[in-house]
């Protein structure tokens, strides 16, 4: 390698001072900007560039909104610029930008000049990564989407071909039989097997249909829908859901019916699942043009910052795109060994302008 | 009158049989599911013996669904050597019997009448693989051709 001179490395410093896409701030022990390069320049106000320039204070507090500590998200305690112990070679940070409005960047702050007291602090852009990471997990849940769906056509179109289509062949071969039987009370007898078999062929066929989707909740709304499938997990799974309501009969619209069942549905079968208890108590009311649903154990609670995710992971990610999509809020509370409660709000005024079909 | 006497005396005791069968075979868990054709035809565990509690009674399984629905479905036995290997953590609520019970190893065999599952005997262990192929086997061999009033087999004569 060649041997780069002293004043070779002062160039290349300044060319990436003044070419580098990374924000490069100079700053004293008060936080004030010395200096700044064009990348910086780019994304901050004019009107801040421009009194920089005429020589007036300015503080990098008047841009910036924050940074990611291990405890809060966006906070100023413990700020870099202040702690001299902490380590900040790289952490998040939250700047008020020029036209993006407040926008996270990666990062670092560092004295260069201890004598005199010069910090150098440098931004890179997150929001492309931010992106990428969002989209990646999009399409991660997406194929998880469809392969649920594919799975739950499999499973439909299994229990068609096993039960329904397998009960009514052997009731055909019944029925042929009938022919060459003499006695009458063999023949008595035979029919009414089959007529046994028929009826509980029908038990299955309508215990399938409610399974896609009850016909109680376009009749007769969540009400009757939430009594009738909770007696149903009491009777298949042995677990008791203590269902408090205080709506009545009252209907709203086909898209909050469905999706309000479909979060509790979820959220009670997460707790059938995954809780280890016997129990879970269902509260729905409406306050103040709220609608509130408030599915809660007492069982084992999870993580919700690392959950140890047990099944596809689409559940929790699908109740919350079904609660966004109604204009709801969805909030998960849980800790290990204390429970869990999912609690989900919506508004109920212009419920009935925004039909909208699903 | 006389004809009701008579019935009684022949009347089949479901719990002394289940009863006996586990003394005889030394296992944890008996319990016996029966189809109750008025409900919709759901099974219901309706006789246990060596249970550890009473949960069993709120389980009313449809066809197909748990371990009674599943042998009553098919028709088949139904043997779980090791009940961990073969269903998933995440399935296991969908067979409320063996979390109630905590049972880790089980046989379910189909009792016939008029060639319809009419019931369901589960023989069942708390310990993995204290119930084997083997086992099975022996039952079948042991318990002949029925149970009581029910068969052991579909196309015996009824």
């Amino acid at each position: 390698m060649n041997q780069v001179t002293h004043s070779q490395i002062i160039e290349f410093l300044m060319k990436m001072y003044k070419n580098s896409t990374e924000a490069i701030f100079f700053l004293d022990n008060s936080a004030k900007i010395l200096s700044l390069n064009p990348a910086a320049e780019r994304i901050i106000d004019p009107s801040v560039i421009e009194s920089i320039k005429n020589g007036k204070a300015h503080t990098l507090c008047s841009l910036c909104r924050g940074y990611t500590s291990s405890e809060e998200h966006i906070t100023c305690s413990n700020c870099y610029v202040n702690d001299k112990e902490g380590n900040f070679t790289s952490f998040q940070v939250y700047l008020d930008t020029r036209d993006k409005g407040i926008v996270p960047f990666t990062a670092t702050y560092h004295t260069i000049d201890k004598e005199n007291g010069i910090h150098v602090y440098m931004l890179r852009d997150l929001t492309l990564q931010y992106k990428q990471q969002e989209m990646l997990y999009r399409n991660e849940m997406l194929k998880k989407t469809f392969e649920a769906g594919e799975n739950e056509r499999k499973r439909i179109s299994r229990e068609l071909h096993d039960s329904v289509v397998q009960e009514l062949i052997s009731m055909l071969v019944d029925m042929r039989l009938l022919k060459y039987i003499q006695s009458h009370e063999e023949i008595h007898s035979r029919v009414k097997q089959t007529e046994e078999s028929l009826n509980r062929l029908i038990a299955d066929i309508r215990n399938l249909s409610v399974f896609l989707r009850p016909a109680s909740l376009d009749d007769l709304g969540l009400e009757a829908a939430f009594r009738s499938h909770f007696k149903w997990v009491e009777h298949s799974y042995g677990f008791y859901v203590n269902y408090q309501s205080t709506i009545n009969k009252k209907r709203y619209s086909q898209n909050i019916e469905t999706s309000v069942y479909r979060i509790c549905q979820e959220a009670v079968l997460n707790a059938v699942k995954y809780a280890q208890v016997l129990e879970v108590n269902v509260t729905l009311s409406e306050k103040n043009g709220k609608l509130e649903l408030i599915v809660q154990d007492q069982g084992n609670g999870f993580d919700t910052e690392r959950p140890d995710v047990k099944g596809s992971g689409l559940g929790i990610f699908g109740m919350k795109e079904r609660a966004d999509l109604i204009g709801g809020r969805l909030q998960i509370h849980s800790e290990i060994g204390k429970g869990t409660t999912v609690y989900l709000t919506l508004p109920t005024t212009q419920l009935e302008e925004k039909e909208v079909p699903l | 009158m006389i004809e009701g006497k008579i019935r009684v005396v022949y009347a089949f005791n479901y719990q002394e049989a289940i009863n006996e069968l586990r003394r005889t075979y030394e296992v944890d868990l008996i319990a016996l599911a029966i189809v109750m054709p008025d409900q919709e035809y759901v099974l219901k565990w309706k006789y246990i013996s060596g249970n550890l509690n009473d949960l069993y009674q709120r389980i009313t399984l449809r066809s197909g669904k748990g371990i009674a629905g599943q042998v009553f479905k098919t028709g088949k036995s139904l043997i779980l050597e090791n009940v961990h290997d073969e269903i998933s953590i995440n399935e296991l609520y969908e067979y409320p019997i063996l979390q109630f019970e905590q049972i880790k190893s089980c046989v379910s065999i189909p009792l016939f009448k008029h060639h319809r599952v009419k019931a369901v005997l589960m023989f069942a262990s708390r310990k993995p693989n204290g119930i084997s192929e083997d086992f099975y086997q022996q039952v079948i061999y042991d318990l002949g051709d029925s149970f009581g009033p029910l068969f052991i087999r579909e196309l015996l004569a009824n």
